[in-house]
């Protein structure tokens, strides 16, 4: 799943060379709230989940667990 | 039957602030380069000492005008607004005072879809025959609700007001109105105050309050979905359109929409930049502009879709007669 946001992040970002871990935070991507939402519906199309945006989601951490929540829903 | 568009007309406020003047004059901890990367807005016309009604009646008499109509032949005046001057009478009464109308005359609150939720309504009464023509005003002043002490939401606002003269015709292919029940997401405390002795501790008016992540991911859902729905039902694929007037609320969600719908950004116009967020009034307002820059011909078919506090939705699709 990792490698999965990782891609997404690589693309929506155009550094091939990006690399992130679960403690990475979208501020140090310099990714402000909207990013945010646009890389969270980019990994909603990519996993085919619906994820509750509740201003929780502040890392790749925080993403990967959401995506989780999600797949069980 | 439905209805056709016969002339548009816009009343804006005087003075038009800059983003350079909300830090110069209006002294807000911001910067052009702040809120143009992250809105596309640059600039927005606030009202100093016009009322909305002032703002709407020399936009009913503009549209008046084009049609070369007046008042006495209209025979509906439907009014979108939040907000106007007075809680009662209505804005449409006053707008029906000063062009001579004695004909029906209502507001109707459908926040930011508002317009669509007029012409949903004009459609209706137009193909029922209980009118002919009818004159719609959309009139916001967001400048009152926003909190000019919070630099994150009160530059996205402007004021203005935008009216069309509709009549029987052809134009609409698809009209839809809905909504998403969900009350917190965009908010306005109106003041349930007041001075009854009895009624303690009610909240009094209070600033507009959005919840920006949801309102973006809600925007963008509606838009991609209702494009989907609303080509299907009318047999039309993206490319059969020709202009997607969106309401204006951030640049940044009509580019996101433009990048996952694939279509050219030319078919997407926007005037955000000089405008601001202005509710309801900016699909209209929109379309007015264009029609002034020739850019509004006739076979044209055209996307409306308008999203909001409720959560409310509207799409139409009309072709230009």
């Amino acid at each position: 799943m990792l490698n999965d946001i990782q891609d997404v992040l690589r693309e929506y970002k155009g550094d091939d060379e990006l690399t992130v871990t679960p403690e990475t935070s979208f501020a140090d991507l310099s990714l402000d709230s909207l990013d945010t939402v646009e890389l969270v519906m980019s990994i909603e199309d990519k996993f085919g989940v619906s994820i509750e945006m509740n201003g929780d989601v502040n890392t790749v951490g925080d993403l990967m667990t959401a995506i989780e929540k999600a797949k069980q829903a | 039957m439905s209805l056709k568009v016969l002339s548009t007309g816009v009343g804006l406020p005087q003075r038009f602030i800059t983003n350079d003047d909300l830090v110069e004059v209006m002294g807000l901890d911001t910067s052009d380069e702040w809120i143009y990367s992250r809105t596309g807005i640059k600039g927005r016309y606030v009202c100093q000492e016009e009322t909305l009604a002032e703002l709407s009646i020399t936009a009913a008499r503009q549209a008046l005008d084009e049609a070369e109509l007046t008042g006495a032949d209209i025979d509906y005046i439907l009014c979108s607004t939040i907000a106007a001057d007075t809680k009662s009478p209505s804005l449409a009464c006053t707008v029906a005072e000063a062009i001579d109308a004695s004909c029906g005359a209502v507001d109707l609150n459908g926040a930011c879809t508002g317009f669509i939720y007029d012409l949903d309504v004009a459609n209706a009464l137009i193909a029922t025959g209980r009118a002919k023509n009818i004159l719609i005003v959309a009139a916001e002043k967001m400048s009152a609700h926003a909190d000019w002490t919070d630099r994150r939401t009160c530059v996205l606002f402007g004021d203005g007001a935008a009216a069309v003269v509709v009549t029987a015709g052809n134009m609409i292919k698809y009209i839809n109105v809905a909504s998403k029940p969900d009350t917190e997401v965009i908010r306005i405390q109106a003041d349930m105050a007041g001075n009854n002795p009895i009624a303690r501790d009610m909240p009094a008016a209070g600033f507009v309050h959005m919840d920006g992540q949801k309102v973006f991911k809600y925007a963008v859902n509606i838009i991609e979905n209702e494009v989907k729905s609303a080509l299907e039902k009318t047999g039309l694929t993206p490319d059969d359109i020709d202009l997607y007037l969106l309401h204006q609320a951030n640049l940044r969600i009509i580019d996101f929409a433009i990048s996952r719908l694939k279509q050219p950004k030319d078919k997407f116009p926007t005037n955000i930049d000089h405008t601001g967020n202005t509710s309801s009034v900016s699909i209209p307002l929109l379309l007015h502009e264009l029609r002034q820059a020739g850019q509004i011909k006739a076979g044209q078919k055209m996307f409306l879709c308008a999203f909001g506090a409720g959560m409310t939705y509207g799409t139409c699709v009309w072709e230009w007669e």
